[in-house]
């Protein structure tokens, strides 16, 4: 991109600018300090690299400019010039005017007209002034003075101030032997100081040590190598001359001069290096010490520099940043992508190690690309230091103009705040700070009056509260007329003389915000005319931030704009209307309450609420966004309450679902902005989100009042939308508005359905085929494990019985298979005939699987020719199915309990079960009042383990209710219901929709389990206490809940076998399910079965 | 050989006579739009409804973390709202006028064809229907069908996209 200057144009913007802050915070510095010449050498070196910049850009009228100005101060570095008022406001214009040419080169214009009246202001200056001085300084020294100059001119100045420390050096070793030709002084060159500063380190110091020897004396280069040696142990010769390797060849010089780094005291190396024929000896430990500290100091200045020019070098457009948080957040929601391939998997092959890494490795880039972002966001975060500088020299001129005396006080500049912020908050803080300087601050008279200082204080703060960062503008000035701002108020019809007397300070202070207001009584230069404060608060309201205003009547007010902290990121509050999720964001958010439908009342055609004695208005979310009113309402209705402008009001929504990080995206980008929207996020799982704009919302309340022309209908439909990222409410069936998008999703969702179970059933056939051949093979095994071997072995290996068990189950199933028609028969065998032989991999060997699948064809042939060996092969099942049985019981057995029950007992008891249940039945049919049959279709006899195993859906919520039983039997009955089938026996009981929220049950409709429970258990101990004629009491049930095997972990059945009995309620045609445990103590049980 | 080579070399200078248009059908009409705007083509998803905005704007959806409009055609020319089928596609388009992407839903994708500048004419005002006059730009021939091909910059009216 370049700009009118050619490539270079965005670097000598970014550069100048920097360098213009400089030049005006130094200036200020100066005034203050007048003496300081690093400040001074500091705007020096702003000056001159602008002046090098804008002529490398071509603008050459700056350059020049830039150049007298170098002049001018180089007069004042050199103290030719004094600093005074005049002449800084001299040199502020002068920044004033390269600050014109570089805001008309961002607007694209290039300013060439040569600034002959300023240069020329500036030279006369320079005459008028310096000549004296120069004079002065003349008598002193003239010749040095024009050395220095020389110098000056030809060094850059950094080299300059070296060279005048050694300068200095130089004259005290003049006057150390002035009878003699002077020891020449070692050149040290700003590279040579920085690498011995680098070399120095602790409680180093610095030696420059010149030894001249007697004129006589022999093998002199003999004698300075001895000394540099022994010299040597003390420390590090940093240089010498001469050099020690010209020594040992022979010198006929009769002094050297060296720097000695070392940690010892003068006096040691004194001693050191001591020898004979030594005519004066100097060791210079301060001189050098203080050109080391300038020069330290030098350097340091330098590394700022450097540091600074590295802070260049990342400048990076915003829109970059952007782009990468675009990429970062599609990082976050591919990953979520990945974890849903994790649940999958998880749920179709378990815990395996891989799938274990797998979740290991999507956890891993979960945090990583949460560190990105947070890292992308700080990058956007930007000391507010930059921002508050640039007031200095406001107030500076202010304060001048006003005539006032101001101070400005600035606090927490290094607090971060957005870029986006920081680019935008400029403008504002002037406004406020005019507002201050101009009404705030009294006159240094009137504030001696009020016996304040004659000075006022203007205070900028900047700090974090909570998650916001707050900027707060304070004065010590006469602060906010509160009758002045109400009168005003009410005299632009602001507000009315009814509701002005109900105001609180807060809402009178927010009037000062509102377009052309001013309470001033003339239009001043600086402030007045109503403008200011209204672009304040435009301001902060872009950026979704709030301002507080506080004051004490002559005690001073407080300004505080509050920005959130991260702008691309803003908390906000879900809710969901029909199926769409919407968010409020947080900062809007006042509360969020929920009231019952008797308390909305309507006046003048609003609807309002009273919230703990505050009369809220109220707004139908549906009626906004275009939905349908409801056909059923609720007795109760979840309100959001938000802030608007000072008021508050409410939104009624569906219902209410969290707290969400939301980054919000503009609909703009490809769309346009619409009224009620700020615009939109995306959710992890790729869904969107609008995000509400509560004055756009009732901004448009207001229109759909007046025109309401469109009728919108909607009906309950079946939900079909589902944000994975958040547990939505369980009803299946909502009221869905009839618009075309939702007919459009809707018939999405059945054509997708259709998809799914297209391919379910392709998936299922195939899984038909295979599973008829394992079970084919399974009983096969059966047959050829007629012989003991099968069973001895599922006996020696108790880990070897999952996996038979396994085939067992299958096994359970190939009734239904045996029984289907023989034109079923017929498909089957089709398919399993057309199958090619490679899909047999199950077997083992090609050979053996060759045998399993001629047997399975004969098995089927026979089937299809002779149904006499049909049944055959159901026989061949059946006993395998009691080989089954016999060996769990075997199995059993070894546990503990070693008593089992006979097949003759089994029934025995069943059958007293069985009676015991339809007394049941009768009593629930009396109660109700209708039909109800209770049905004990199975009893079985297991393990815990085995039970939980055969449950497939472990996962599954269930609701649990244990009767105790005490006196002669004691242990527990257990009834259990799946939380779908129990919430259906409750709705069918209660006709009530609503019977409790996710993994809960209402009252109502636990007290409907519990009584179920109650009279199913109690029939069933009564029925088994008559039989036996033993006393055993029931208890009342006690809801346990949970899934499938943390219900039976509470009821902790010791001592216990299962005896599992699968109820049937057949409740008018509905076949609902639920499980009957007996677990009883079994010991006694098998005590009380004798009896019966 | 020789005839192979002529044809290659007629092709060659026809290149630059030949515009490319994504055909697409709405209804038993077939309309097209130029193929350099066509961004790509999804099967139909899931649609966010976005509210207070014309009719035949259907919602906006998450085209891998982006946002855009999704159009109704079918509404867009006036005609009922569109019903959603096994072949109905959404088109994502981008208007080089405005800078934006949107989709557009239509009721079946056909190919890209490649039309000779001679076949195509510009529109006269009378020869269609208000609503498809505004946003048919011209007209092509094509094996004796006639084309309509779409001004992609005013499917969405940008500039007046609020009700």
């Amino acid at each position: 991109m370049a700009g009118i200057l050619g490539e270079y144009t965005e670097l000598f913007l970014e550069e100048s600018e920097d360098q213009i802050e400089d030049l005006n915070s130094n200036l200020l510095l100066l005034e203050k300090d007048h003496a300081n010449p690093e400040i001074i050498n500091e705007i020096f070196r702003a000056a001159h690299s602008l002046k090098s910049s804008a002529a490398f850009v071509g603008l050459f009228n700056l350059a020049d400019l830039s150049h007298k100005m170098e002049n001018l101060l180089q007069k004042i570095r050199e103290g030719k010039l004094e600093v005074n008022l005049t002449l800084v406001n001299l040199l502020f214009h002068c920044f004033d005017l390269i600050k014109s040419v570089i805001s008309a080169v961002y607007e694209g214009k290039k300013i060439e007209t040569p600034f002959d009246d300023m240069i020329s202001q500036l030279e006369e200056y320079e005459k008028k002034h310096s000549g004296e001085k120069t004079i002065k300084t003349l008598v002193s020294g003239e010749k040095e003075r024009v050395e220095q100059k020389i110098e000056e001119k030809l060094t850059p100045p950094v080299v300059t101030e070296v060279n005048t420390s050694s300068v200095i050096n130089k004259s005290t070793s003049v006057v150390a032997i002035a009878d003699k030709e002077p020891i020449p002084q070692l050149e040290i060159d700003s590279d040579d100081l920085r690498e011995l500063e680098e070399e120095i380190s602790g409680n180093q110091k610095f030696f420059d040590i010149a030894i001249r020897l007697k004129e006589d004396t022999p093998m002199k280069g003999l004698r300075f190598a001895l000394i540099l040696q022994s010299v040597k142990q003390l420390g590090i010769i940093y240089k010498s001359i001469p050099e020690e390797s010209e020594l040992e060849s022979g010198v006929d010089q009769d002094w050297i001069s060296f720097i000695l780094i070392s940690t010892k005291s003068e006096e040691e190396i004194r001693k050191r290096a001591m020898i004979d024929m030594i005519d004066t000896f100097e060791v210079k430990q301060k001189e050098v010490h203080i050109a080391k500290e300038s020069v330290s100091k030098q350097s340091i200045r330098e590394e700022k520099a450097d540091a600074k020019v590295m802070l260049k070098s990342i400048k990076v457009s915003s829109d970059k940043l952007d782009q990468l948080m675009n990429n970062v957040g599609e990082l976050v929601i591919t990953n979520s992508g990945f974890q849903k391939i994790y649940d999958d998997l998880f749920a179709t092959l378990g815990e395996e190690s891989l799938i274990t890494e797998l979740k290991f490795k999507i956890d891993q880039i979960n945090r990583i690309s949460k560190d990105l972002q947070t890292g992308i966001m700080n990058i956007r975060m930007v000391p507010i230091g930059t921002v508050f500088s640039r007031f200095s020299r406001l107030v500076r001129d202010l304060s001048l103009e006003t005539k006032k005396k101001v101070e400005l006080v600035l606090k927490g500049q290094s607090t971060e705040l957005d870029k986006k912020v920081i680019d935008a908050i400029g403008e504002p803080l002037l406004h406020l700070i005019r507002n201050s300087v101009d009404h705030g601050l009294e006159t240094p008279e009137e504030r001696i009056k009020l016996n304040k200082p004659e000075i006022g204080i203007i205070e900028l703060n900047a700090y974090q509260g909570g998650s916001d960062i707050m900027v707060e503008i304070r004065d010590d000035g006469r602060g906010l007329n509160k009758e002045k701002i109400l009168s005003k108020a009410l005299q632009n019809n602001l507000v009315s003389k009814e509701e002005a007397s109900l105001l609180n300070d807060t809402e009178i202070y927010q009037f000062i915000f509102a377009a052309g207001f001013s309470t001033a009584d003339k239009i001043t230069d600086i402030s007045g005319r109503g403008v200011g404060m209204n672009v304040v608060k435009k301001l902060v309201d872009d950026f979704k931030g709030k301002i507080l205003i506080s004051s004490i009547p002559n005690k001073g007010s407080s300004i505080t704009l509050c920005f959130p902290q991260a702008l691309a990121i803003i908390p906000s509050i879900l809710i969901i209307m029909e199926e769409e999720v919407y968010a409020f964001p947080l900062t809007d958010v006042s509360e969020t309450i929920r009231i019952h439908k008797d308390q909305i009342t309507t006046l003048e055609g609003h609807e309002i609420i009273n919230l703990r004695g505050e009369v809220l208005p109220i707004y139908r979310l549906n009626q906004i966004i275009e939905l349908a009113e409801k056909t059923e309402h609720p007795e109760e209705v979840p309100v959001v309450i938000v802030h608007y402008q000072s008021r508050k009001l409410g939104f009624v929504v569906d219902d209410l679902i969290g707290k969400h990080e939301t980054v919000i995206k503009s609909l703009e980008n490809n769309f346009i902005n619409i009224k009620g929207f700020t615009g939109a996020s995306i959710m992890g799982d790729g869904t969107i989100i609008l995000v509400l704009d509560i004055p756009g919302l009732v901004e448009h309340y207001a229109i759909v009042k007046r025109v309401n022309d469109f009728q919108l209908t909607g009906e309950k439909r079946t939900r079909i939308s589902n944000i994975a990222s958040f547990e939505m409410n369980d009803i299946q069936e909502i009221f869905i508005t009839d618009n075309s998008t939702n007919t459009y999703n809707l018939k999405l969702f059945e054509l997708k359905q259709k998809e799914k179970r297209k391919k379910k059933k392709e998936k299922k056939r195939e899984g038909i085929t295979e599973s008829t051949i394992e079970i084919k093979e399974s009983s096969e095994k059966t047959i050829v494990g007629q012989s003991p071997e099968a069973t001895e072995i599922s006996k020696e290996n108790k880990e070897a019985l999952p996996v038979i068990k396994e085939e067992v189950d299958k096994v359970d199933s190939i009734p239904d298979i045996i029984d289907v028609t023989t034109t079923k028969l017929e498909i089957k065998e089709e398919r399993i005939t057309s199958v090619p032989d490679p899909i047999y991999k199950p077997s083992k060997t090609e050979d053996l699987h060759e045998e399993f699948s001629h047997h399975i064809e004969k098995i089927v042939r026979i089937e299809e020719k002779n149904s006499k060996e049909k049944e055959q092969a159901s026989k061949i099942i059946q006993s395998f199915i009691e080989q089954k049985n016999e060996r769990l019981a075997a199995i059993n057995s070894v546990k503990k309990i070693d008593i089992t029950l006979s097949q003759e007992e089994m029934r025995k008891l069943e059958s007293v079960m069985n009676s015991g249940m339809m007394n049941a039945g009768m009593v629930l049919s009396q109660l109700i009042g209708k039909e109800v049959e209770l049905l004990m279709p199975e009893m079985s006899l297991t393990d815990k383990g085995t039970f939980i195993s055969e449950i497939r859906h472990d996962d599954e919520f269930y609701f649990g209710l244990r009767v105790r039983m005490s006196g002669k039997l004691h242990g527990n009955l257990l009834m259990m219901f799946s939380e779908e089938n129990g919430k259906k026996i409750a709705r069918e009981m209660l006709k009530v929709a609503d019977i409790g929220e996710k993994k809960a049950l209402s009252e109502d409709a636990m007290s409907v389990l519990s009584e179920i429970s109650n009279i199913v258990c109690s029939s069933l101990i009564n029925s088994l206490s008559n039989k036996t004629k033993e006393e055993i009491l029931p208890s009342v049930p006690e809801l346990v809940t949970g899934s499938f095997g943390e219900v039976l972990d509470i009821v902790k059945p010791e001592h216990t076998k299962f005896l599992v009995m699968h109820t049937e309620f057949n409740y008018i045609g509905n076949h609902l399910l639920g499980l009957l445990f007996f677990l009883p103590d079994f010991d006694e049980l098998v005590d009380i079965v004798a009896k019966i | 050989m020789n005839n192979q080579n002529k044809d290659i070399y007629e092709e060659e200078v026809n290149l630059q006579d030949i515009e490319q248009f994504l055909c697409f059908g709405v209804g038993k009409k077939v309309f097209a739009i130029e193929l350099l705007n066509v961004h790509e083509i999804l099967k139909p998803v899931f649609i966010t409804r976005l509210a207070n905005v014309q009719e035949y704007i259907m919602g906006v959806i998450n085209l891998r973390g982006e946002i855009i409009p999704i159009v109704d055609i079918r509404k867009r020319f006036g005609l009922d709202f569109s019903e959603l089928t096994a072949f109905s596609r959404i088109i994502v388009v981008v208007s080089s006028k405005y800078e934006k992407k949107f989709g557009v839903l239509v009721d079946e994708v056909k190919q890209v064809s490649k039309i000779d500048k001679r076949n195509i004419s510009v529109t006269i005002d009378d020869m269609l229907s208000d609503n498809l006059n505004q946003l048919v730009k011209s007209v092509s021939r094509s094996d004796g069908n006639l084309i309509l091909n779409l001004a992609v910059d005013d499917i969405i009216e940008f500039a007046k996209g609020e009700k």
